[in-house]
């Protein structure tokens, strides 16, 4: 295994939702790539593909009624949209964990902690699914030796996200938990299956901010002890200033920049994120006027032609109803997808730059 | 300030029953508001602020009685209302609106923008005919619609058009008091953006009071001139709004500074991590009801006395035996 290569790497994705009003363009050319270790935050406005793009990973997109036309995701270096389902479970079990912003929605209620995490560690070693038929099972651990030993690491997993007693709340039902220990139970879950990737889709949002402090820290916690690879997705930028150590903005269907936090918060280049960070009430500008964006997300069903943004952009130029803008890179760590820059870059750069995804994989 | 308060509450209570048994008998009580006492004063917005079950919601519902108070009483411009029959009360409602958090369910799915920003109008039977539409083409306006949105349906529009037919409803009576409860919590930060303008702008121009409930301190900070923190169903600091962001004094509201999020990778404050979540103390713990969770609490009397809301500098209010005895800071983990 390459352990320089991406993790993931989701190239010129595009996916079109088949609805009654007709088709949605929903995304338009995702450009996404997580490095292993990365702490990618994934931000933007309801509705701009953010959890479409999330799910793309595991391929849980909903198709029918989407529908996949064109482009590439790449897990660890395997065709993700090539796999036949049987090995795709295989992959989702086994490599990565999903964690939803509603813990209701992830936790069945009429089971106990105990018997849905241990059906979820054993689901992840596959070996009940897999080997349980075979002559090799009478060498392994029998089903109630299996079930003792993944209940031993649900309850060391339930100790290490910092829930209290753990032996004894593990035959407790979800409805018996806070919102905020749902949560830990949930996140337990995940990595009890010691996934490489983690993708959590707003998991803090339901959250007060002193329960969202706590699950933040964990998250960085665990993120070091499994050696993890996060997809942060939040509408939340202060959470990923103080969490993630990259982000990409995405904006009604694309990825329109993405660099590092450091570069994007300070030096943001993309008209749409310098609108999202001057949008948010700081200290600064009290009762002032905040600038914001002016207009409202366009429909996936009529676009914008050219670059989405251009009729909410104070920079639009004569070219970017035109054609959609080529991601330019900005840096060794930094790239936008916008005419502004389209001189900055070497000659040409964009179109080149566009059909060689592989150059932008790796770029520290 | 020196002038005389538009609103005043004094030692205001809401308890719930919790029922249970078989006959659903009453089997305790929920303090959401616990002697609470404020005052706000004529064109300030005072901004409350706390976590989910603190009981922002229902001291705000409570204040405009729209739901009876358990006790205490409320003043609004002198006159005291927990007393004023129905259809008194009714009138100084005219002068008292409330916008409410979640622009889905708030406005009636079967009216047209029209009737929903007309009906208060109706109701109160101040105008009918050409005034009365022409009264709501103007506020339909002022809130940055137009004309045409008047005759669809709620449905039709999105989370922050909504909050603005929401607002324009509230202004129909021109009321001197808005109760606005976490008015953009549901929005994403463009459209927050856009509502906190107009929300500037109205109060401005309209000389508009506001008590403004929200959980994000970014928000407060921006719109509001004071702020109260509340903990389970009490004010435990009060505050102008840069003495609660660079000089709070309970430990709850230092706790809270620290665990907001800036959008600023720099900021690297140190956090001081609550343990445990919001929890109900039993209505017999004598003591402080942040003492299970504060990182300063001391043993003996903050299990033993419930410490009073007290003004420790002018205009700073603070609930915290530590800061009445001086010692500054309650926690004062702030800086390690
Ligand atoms: N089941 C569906 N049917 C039709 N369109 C859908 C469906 N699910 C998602 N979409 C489309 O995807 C877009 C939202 O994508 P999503 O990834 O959920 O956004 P985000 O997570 O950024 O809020 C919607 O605007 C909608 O057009
Ligand atoms: N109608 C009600 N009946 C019973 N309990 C209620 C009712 N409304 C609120 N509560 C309780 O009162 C407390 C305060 O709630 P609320 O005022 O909604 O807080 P906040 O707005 O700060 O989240 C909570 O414990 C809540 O469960
Ligand atoms: S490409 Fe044009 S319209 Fe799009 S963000 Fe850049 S300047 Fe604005
Ligand atoms: S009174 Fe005691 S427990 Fe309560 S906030 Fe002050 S130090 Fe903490
Ligand atoms: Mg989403
Ligand atoms: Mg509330």
């Amino acid at each position: 295994m390459d352990r320089s290569a991406p993790l993931v790497a989701i190239r010129d994705l595009r996916l079109n939702f088949h609805t009654f009003e007709g088709v949605a363009r929903t995304l338009v050319g995702v450009d996404l790539t997580l490095r292993r270790g990365d702490v990618l935050g994934l931000v933007g406005e309801t509705g701009c593909g953010k959890t479409m793009t999330a799910l793309s990973i595991p391929r849980l997109i909903p198709c029918p009624p989407g529908e996949i036309v064109a482009g590439q995701v790449l897990f660890d270096g395997q065709d993700v949209l090539a796999k036949s389902e049987a090995e795709m479970q295989e992959l989702r079990a086994r490599r990565m964990a999903l964690i939803f912003q509603d813990p209701t929605t992830n936790l069945n209620p009429v089971f106990t902690i105990e018997e849905q995490m241990v059906d979820a560690i054993l689901s992840k070693q596959g070996i009940r699914s897999l080997w349980s038929y075979t002559p090799v099972a009478r060498l392994l651990p029998t089903p109630r030796e299996q079930r003792r030993q993944a209940r031993q690491v649900a309850v060391e997993m339930l100790r290490r996200v910092g829930i209290p007693q753990p032996e004894r709340r593990i035959h407790s039902y979800p409805h018996e938990f806070s919102g905020g220990m749902k949560q830990r139970v949930l996140i337990a879950m995940a990595v009890a299956g010691r996934p490489d990737l983690l993708i959590a889709d707003e998991p803090t949002t339901a959250l007060d901010v002193s329960i969202q402090a706590q699950i933040l820290r964990l998250f960085k916690r665990l993120v070091q002890e499994f050696h993890l690879t996060v997809l942060l997705i939040t509408h939340n930028l202060g959470v990923v200033a103080r969490t993630c150590n990259r982000v990409a903005v995405m904006y009604a269907g694309r990825v329109v920049e993405e660099g590092d936090v450091r570069s994007i918060f300070k030096n943001p280049q993309h008209p749409y994120t310098q609108g999202l960070l001057r949008a948010l009430p700081t200290r600064e500008h009290r009762k002032g006027e905040l600038e914001g964006i002016p207009g409202s997300i366009p429909s996936p069903l009529a676009p914008p032609s050219g670059c989405r943004f251009h009729p909410r952009c104070p920079h639009a130029l004569a070219v970017c109803p035109e054609e959609p803008p080529p991601m330019l890179p900005m840096g060794p760590n930094h790239r936008v997808a916008c005419y502004l820059y389209a001189d900055h870059g070497p000659a040409g750069a964009g179109e080149d730059l566009d059909d060689a995804p592989a150059l932008l994989g790796d770029a520290s | 300030m020196s002038r005389q308060p538009l609103l005043e509450v004094h030692r205001l209570r809401k308890y719930y029953p919790i029922r249970g048994g078989l006959f659903r008998r009453t089997i305790g009580q929920i303090r959401a508001v616990d002697d609470v006492s404020f005052a706000v004063y004529p064109g300030e917005a005072l901004g409350l602020v706390g976590e989910s079950g603190s009981g922002k919601t229902t001291l705000g519902k409570t204040v405009l009685r729209l739901q009876e108070p358990t006790g205490g009483r409320i003043l609004f411009q002198g006159e005291d209302l927990t007393g004023l029959p129905a259809d008194e009360l009714q009138r100084r409602r005219a002068h008292m609106q409330m916008v409410f958090q979640n622009p889905y369910s708030s406005l009636n799915p079967r009216m047209k923008v029209k009737e929903i920003v007309a009906e208060p109008l109706v109701i109160h039977g101040r105008s009918k005919g050409r005034p009365l539409f022409e009264r709501v083409r103007e506020l339909i306006r002022r809130v940055g619609l137009d004309e045409a949105h008047l005759y669809r349906y709620p449905h039709e529009f999105s989370g922050g058009q909504r909050q603005r037919i929401g607002i324009a409803r509230a202004l129909a009576l021109e009321p001197r008091l808005l109760v606005l409860d976490e008015p953009t919590s549901a929005l994403d930060v463009s459209v927050q953006a856009q509502i906190l303008n107009l929300l500037v702008d109205l109060q401005e121009e309209l000389g508009l009071t506001y008590l403004f409930i929200s959980h994000d301190l970014g928000v407060i900070r921006y719109i509001c001139d004071r702020v109260a923190l509340m903990y389970l169903g009490r004010i435990v600091e009060l505050a102008p709004v840069e003495t609660i962001f660079e000089r709070p004094l309970h430990p709850y509201t230092q706790a809270l500074r620290s665990a907001m999020p800036e959008p600023d990778p720099d900021a690297q404050e140190e956090e001081i991590l609550l343990e445990g979540e919001v929890d109900v103390v039993d209505p017999g713990f004598p003591g402080c009801r942040f003492a299970p969770r504060c990182p300063a609490a001391q043993i003996d009397r903050c299990q033993a006395e419930e410490p009073p809301l007290q003004e420790v500098a002018p205009g700073h209010w603070v609930a915290c035996h530590l800061v009445e005895s001086g010692e500054e800071g309650g926690g004062g983990r702030g800086k390690g």
